[in-house]
């Protein structure tokens, strides 16, 4: 059967149907970006994985109850939130901001595009759980401000200013790593 | 201050370049007077910006054992069949008939049953017909650094042109047998913890199969092969006849599984400079 092009949706269909090459495809197609986001969220990588892994061992167990009042995509942003949040508290790795700003100091000098990314996890790990969770999940998993408000429970404008204030904090915690891009109107 | 004066909710479609001319102007009017808002946008392209962290395959083998696993599926069995039927119908499984290499490599071991062996000349149609074989490097004496994605081309090249070529014309035939054991030693520290038992055992598995001749350990990789994880690892071997190092070896194995059966095994010679 050809699995190409079907939407996740369709694919979650089929899956509750009894297709389990569906699922599989599934998890081909969104097993990447889920840890890009678990990563981001977790801080670590044996916890990003816990989480992925966990995220589509719930997808499997949970299918049917998928309303699709939502996009899958969502749904999985939202599952994954819950696992990296189960996870961490399970390994007892909260982040601890003042060491992880030394360490983005640390690295400062650092120039390599090797070292953006490290940089990037780090200052991640500065911020507050709730602020990261918002800004993985909106800039990196593109999920929509309303969207987010519904999954992790809180109102619009806690979710707006979560964004707000982590993207913020996130910029000035790498001014000094992360070369300035120049912006449209200095062309 | 208003909060709705600020262009947050812009922000993200604004650094993507996906917005009408507009709310581009707007952005931009209000970031020159915002100093908040700069920052934020500081953030997002430093999140959009930094390079996508992805599962290594090591990695994502991990997890969709776990998966499967928890779901009752058997999904790396299944793969494996996948590869042998691209194998298969692409008439690719080429038991290595390259002399010397045969016996060298698995001949021994595999025999006709078992080993899978894709020769230089048909390379290049494994590609088509399989799945491009991918590695990462993670070490040897002239494989330091990360080398990135390998497809089957570069793999072979690590032979004929890359690291194993580097370590062949670096190391003297006096030499050979007395370096052989520090570059397995620095091979072994440098891979990654789920492979370095598989790296000792597979590397010792060759030099033993390969006593009379001489062997160097060049390099080691982790990767896929047409989807099933793998490590390779790259010698440099000469014989008496030959005096110096001029052949290399090129062995991928599935892991974690072994030693015996290797997913692919690449040789020939190194062209002389």
């Amino acid at each position: 059967m050809d699995r190409d092009g079907v939407s996740d949706e369709r694919l979650l269909e089929r899956f509750v149907s009894g297709d389990r090459a569906s699922f599989d495809e599934l998890v081909h197609r969104h097993e990447d970006r889920i840890f890009a986001v678990a990563l981001r969220i977790t801080g670590n990588r044996a916890d990003a994985l816990d989480a992925t892994q966990n995220t589509f061992i719930a997808l499997f167990r949970r299918a049917e109850s998928f309303r699709g009042d939502a996009r899958v995509s969502t749904w999985l942003h939202s599952i994954a939130t819950n696992a990296c949040r189960d996870v961490m508290r399970a390994n007892r790795r909260a982040p601890e901001p003042t060491d992880e700003i030394t360490a983005v100091e640390e690295v400062a000098d650092v120039e390599r595009a090797a070292s953006v990314r490290v940089d990037v996890t780090r200052a991640l790990r500065a911020l507050q759980h709730e602020y990261r969770e918002a800004v993985v999940l909106h800039d990196l998993g593109g999920v929509p401000y309303d969207e987010i408000a519904a999954l992790t429970g809180v109102p619009l404008g806690t979710v707006k200013s979560r964004i707000s204030r982590g993207r913020a904090q996130l910029g000035r915690l790498l001014e000094h790593t992360v070369e300035a891009t120049p912006s449209k109107e200095e062309r | 201050m208003n909060e709705t004066d600020h262009v947050s909710e812009a922000l993200r479609p604004y650094a993507e370049g996906g917005v009408d001319e507009a709310t581009e102007r707007r952005v931009e009017r209000h970031l020159r007077e915002c100093d908040e808002c700069r920052a934020e946008l500081a953030g997002v392209r430093a999140l959009l910006g930094a390079p996508p962290e992805g599962l290594t395959e090591i990695e994502r083998a991990r997890v969709r054992r776990g998966i499967a696993d928890a779901t009752g599926a058997d999904a790396p069995s299944r793969r494996r069949r996948a590869l042998y039927a691209a194998l298969g119908a692409a008439a690719l499984v080429v038991i290595v008939a390259v002399g010397a290499f045969y016996t060298l490599g698995t001949g021994e071991r595999g025999g006709a049953g078992g080993s899978v062996a894709v020769s230089e000349d048909r390379a290049e149609e494994a590609q088509g017909g399989g799945q491009p074989l991918t590695a990462r490097a993670f070490g040897g004496p002239v494989f330091e650094e990360d080398a990135g994605e390998l497809d089957d081309a570069a793999l072979r090249r690590t032979g004929s042109r890359g690291p194993v070529a580097a370590v062949a014309r670096s190391v003297s035939p006096e030499r050979a047998e007395e370096v052989a054991d520090d570059y397995l030693e620095s091979l072994v520290d440098a891979a990654p913890d789920p492979v370095r038992d598989q790296v000792q055992t597979c590397a010792d598995t060759i030099l033993e199969a390969n006593e009379d001749f001489t062997l160097v350990p060049a390099y080691g990789a982790t990767g896929t092969v047409a989807d099933r994880d793998a490590l390779v690892l790259g010698f440099a071997w000469s014989n008496e006849e030959r005096g110096s190092l001029t052949g290399y070896m090129v062995y991928a194995w599935p892991t974690p599984a072994g030693c015996d059966i290797p997913l692919s095994y690449q040789a020939g010679e190194i062209p002389r400079r």
